[in-house]
Parts: structure tokens; sequence; C-alpha cells
């Protein structure tokens, strides 16, 4: 049976999901980061850990939001072109980020212990559940 | 969140979609970062660029906006008028000069559509991201929803007034409903410095405070830095400052002990708490962080470009003196942007003219950032170009031209005149 971690999640924007994990310590926004069409993070000012890297379906855990505030509407195309994140987790909340997730219903959690960056590997299955304020991982 | 009753009979839809929807998103905004109720504003700045990106903050969701949807918004948008002052951010292209930097007949029209319907709204179409320094300008204690990451810095830390760092939808229905979210720095409590920068090196030109900026964006995140040892800035050193921070991070204010309002000294700005870190800007964080942001081309430029954030008009007076019987080298492009009230005005005192004269250009309501990232506007050949911003230097960088030259203004100058490094 897969091994099962739980940590301790803060809701920010409520609703559950489920899906493969992409995992980055850093701060990063899904404006001129992401490429929407594609689903994935193409731009050489990505961190370079998720060049490349699908985020479709996916639980994606980062540090916090950062620079334009034109980054809610980053996540806006994603969800438009079919290619949405499944839930955000971030150690330090953007209230640009929360307006994104917000206006598109995309779970978000605040997770305070840094420790899930060691923790969670790109790739594991995590389930964020906004209303019951918990993170399980799976792996 | 508590709602009044004339909140609610909005949220039920009594005052039709867009003032329904610009409610319903901003409680479940205000209700996911804490806020009890709303507190009402004096101010708003939000995007308002073409319609068809207007309309993105608005239903329906989840698929991407057929040609109908777009006129039926805008159909819609045109019965609704903006509460407050708001004024709105660079745009796509030069409303005068848009055949100039390139921009199709199909931008212009998207373009001047949004005029037009900005106009019936209510939302003044200035396309400046300094709109505190000449259309928008906020007093000490104003509440306001603003959007534009370098102007939040400038509004709470410069001017004392109050904005969280809302994206360009928080603000667009803020403005619509007079309203916003009381949460983060509209209270007290939640603007005391997070963290020490401790600058240990000179600070000269406007380069060395964008340079500051990075650093310290980079190490505080969304924190509220406080810096010590740091002199007064002018006007236009406080802009790079705050422009600098808001690219490795997302600090919506800072405090200069001695300097800003908040900040009569250095305990009272973190107001009695201790500081979480301490960071120190000395030579060599500086000399990293150039190295980090200044690509030096070896020979020749092909464009310079100052004015992210826009130009005052007093760096404008500055560059026209500069450029006063010189010539911008053939082969070489120099534009220099501001906002279209800014450049009205220079052409009035004819630095306008002085400028254009020595071949450089004077654009308005954008940058080339959002000319040729966020617009199908033709891109001429430009590889190696040479910005006097630190902001532009990395986003550009990093974004499409892959040789970025870094510098204070006089140097810029220099180089688009001889054409190259």
């Amino acid at each position: 049976m897969a091994e099962v971690t739980k940590f301790k999640a803060r809701k920010i924007v409520p609703g559950k999901a489920t899906g493969p994990s992409l995992v980055t310590k850093e701060r990063l926004m899904f404006m001129a980061f992401a490429d929407p069409k594609r689903g994935v993070f193409d731009s050489p000012r990505a961190p370079v850990e998720l060049q490349g890297k699908s985020f479709k379906g996916a639980v994606v855990i980062y540090r916090s939001g950062k620079a334009s505030t034109g980054g809610s509407r980053g996540l806006d195309y994603c969800v438009r072109a079919g290619n949405s994140p499944a839930a955000i987790v971030n150690l330090e909340i953007d209230p640009v980020t929360v307006m994104g997730c917000s206006n598109e219903d995309i779970p978000m959690v605040q997770v305070e212990d840094p420790s899930i960056f060691d923790q969670v590997k790109t790739g594991d299955i995590v389930t964020v559940d906004a209303d019951k304020e918990e993170l399980l991982v799976s792996r | 969140m508590r709602l009044t009753e004339e909140q609610q009979k909005i949220l039920d839809g009594k005052e039709g979609m867009i003032l329904r929807e610009a409610m319903g998103n901003l409680v479940k905004y205000g209700t996911a970062m804490g806020a009890e109720e709303f507190i009402p504003i004096t101010s708003a700045h939000t995007a308002f660029s073409a319609m068809d990106v207007v309309a993105l903050c608005f239903p329906p969701r989840g698929r991407e906006l057929a040609r109908e949807d777009i006129d039926k918004f805008t159909r819609e948008m045109e019965n609704v008028r903006v509460k407050v002052k708001t004024t709105v951010n660079p745009g796509i292209m030069d409303r005068k000069k848009w055949r100039q930097m390139g921009a199709t007949e199909a931008i212009y029209k998207s373009v001047m559509q949004a005029v037009e319907v900005g106009r019936k709204c209510g939302f003044m179409t200035t396309y400046s991201c300094i709109p505190y320094l000449t259309d928008n300008i906020p007093l000490i204690g104003e509440h306001c929803a603003w959007a534009e990451s370098s102007a939040h810095i400038y509004i709470n830390s410069f001017l004392g007034a109050r904005s969280n760092r809302d994206s360009y939808d928080a603000a667009l229905y803020a403005a619509l409903l007079g309203a916003t979210p009381n949460f983060g720095l509209h209270l007290d409590e939640n603007r005391k410095g997070t963290d020490l920068i401790d600058v240990q090196c000179d600070i000269e030109d406007l380069s060395d405070w964008g340079a500051l900026g990075h650093f310290t964006g980079d190490r505080v995140g969304l924190g509220i830095p406080v810096f010590k040892n740091l002199r007064r800035p002018t006007v236009e050193e406080g802009v790079q400052l705050g422009a600098g921070i808001t690219v490795p991070g997302g600090s919506a204010m800072l405090h200069i002990a001695g300097v800003t309002p908040e900040a009569a000294t250095l305990e009272g700005a973190f107001k009695g708490s201790r500081p979480r870190n301490t960071y120190v800007f000395d030579e060599a964080a500086k000399r990293e962080i150039y190295q980090l942001i200044n690509y030096e081309p070896q020979g020749k430029v092909d464009l310079v470009c100052i004015g992210c954030p826009h130009k005052t008009l007093h760096e404008i007076q500055e560059i026209a003196r500069m450029l006063e019987d010189k010539h911008v080298a053939k082969g070489t492009r120099f534009w220099v942007t501001t906002s279209s009230s800014i450049r009205d005005i220079a052409e009035e005192l004819g630095y306008a003219q002085i400028i254009e004269d020595s071949g450089a250009e004077l654009f308005a309501d954008g940058c080339p950032l959002l000319y040729y990232v966020n617009a199908p506007a033709k891109r001429p050949n430009m590889d190696r170009v040479a910005t006097d911003s630190a902001r532009q230097a990395f986003n550009m960088r990093r974004s499409f031209f892959s040789n970025m030259f870094f510098g204070n203004t006089e140097r810029c100058i220099e180089i688009a005149i001889k054409g190259g490094v």
C-alpha cells in the first residue's frame, strides 16, 4: 500500500482536487512564465526545474506568487485553454494568485511547513482538501 | 463577509450582471484573504486596454471567448459607471504613433474601442504606469484598489495611501463598486516592516536604485522591507526602487527609516516587532545584481529603450537637454516611453521636438514589453538592447531579447549616440 504523508493546509480557496504534483521552492507566476495553450512552463524566466513541465491537472506547489499583477490573468488564460492546474499550494499568500484561483474556482491552500519541499517530489500524487484543511501525499 | 443591504442587492443581481460578478468575485477574494467587510475606496487603477481582455474578467469562464461574447459584454459594460476616480495602466500601442511602432490597424481599432467604452464608463484611459505622479494622486491614509506592482510600492510607501497588491481584475471590480475587501495593507497592523535591508554601499544613480530593488525583492519576497542607511531618493529613484523589487518579489510596501511617512524612525517602521531577517546590501551584493541583469552587448546596440516605469516630465526635460544637437546613431533606435499626459506637456514645452530631432522616438501609452510581448505587433529586428531600468532589463532579457545592457540614463544616451558599447 502506498505510504501517505499528511500536511496541515489552511483553506484559501475552497475545493478538493487530486493530481500529480509539480514542485519548486521558488516564487513564480503564470503570466509570462507559462504557455497557456500548451499547458507548460516554457519561459526561461520560469524556475529551471519546471521548464518544459506540464501543469495541466497538476497540484502546483511553490513558495508564492510574485511580480506582475497580471498573474491572475495568466491563470485565467490557462483555464480557458483547457489547461488548468488542479490546485495551487503556496507557503506564503499573494493576493494576485488568490484572485486568480478564486475567480476560476481552483482550490488553493497554504502549507506553512517548509519541509513540504523535501517531502514532496514532482510526480507524487497529492490530494488537496481545502475544506478539511489537509494535503495528502502518496508515493 | 458581512454585506450591507445595498451590497447584498448587488450580489443578488438587482443591478445587473456586471456588478453582480464584480461583487461576487470580490466577496470570494475577500473571504479567501480573511476580510470581514468592504471598505469604501477613493481611487482605483486597473487595466482597460482592449475589450477582449476586459471581457475575460466576466462570464462566460472556462473557455475561449467568441466574438459574440465580447460584443455582448461590451454592450452590457456600456451601461455601468465606475464609482470612483479610475485610471488605467499602459496598453499595447501608442495611440498617436501606432504605425511607427509597428502596430496593425486591427490593434489600433481594438484599443480605440476600449478608449471609447472607457469614456462612457468613466475609466480615464491614461495608459500610464506612474498615475500617482500625474492623473491619480492619493493622499496619506486614502484607501485605494490599485493594480500595477510598482505603483503599489509607490503609493503605500511614499504617499502613505493604502492599497493591497490587487490584480487587474480585483481593481476593476473595486472601481465599479467603489469599495474593496478590508484586509492586508488597509489595516494598520499589517503595514509594519518585516525585514531589514542594511545598505552599506553608495547608491548613486538610477540604475543603482533598480539594482537595490532587485536585491530586496529577491530576499524579502512578499514581505515589507525596511531600509537602513539609505538616503532620501528623488521621485524617479523611488519609482525605480519599487519597480526593481517587484520583479523577483511581490512586496507592495517598503519603509525607508527617517524618510517615508510611516517610518519616522527605524524602530517605528517595525512598530515594536523584530525583523525576521537582516540582509546587507554592499558592493559585492550590488556587483552580483549587476552581473545578473547586465548582459553587456559587444559592439552594436539595436535598441535603447528607457521609460520603465514611464519617464517623468523632469526626466524628459533632462533627456532633451542631453540630446540637444546630438544624433542617434544610424541603425540604432532610441525609444523613450512615457504616458500621453506627460508627452503632451513635453510637446508643449519643446522637449519632445528636441528628442525627436535627435532621431529618438518619444512613445506613449506603453513600453516595448507590452507592445511586443502582449500584442502581435510586428517586432523590428532588435536583439541587442540597452535600458536604464532593472525591471525592463530582467523581464526583456528573459522574455525575448538575448542581450540586455543595464546602466544609468546618461550611459544609455551615450550608447544611443554611438550606436553601441
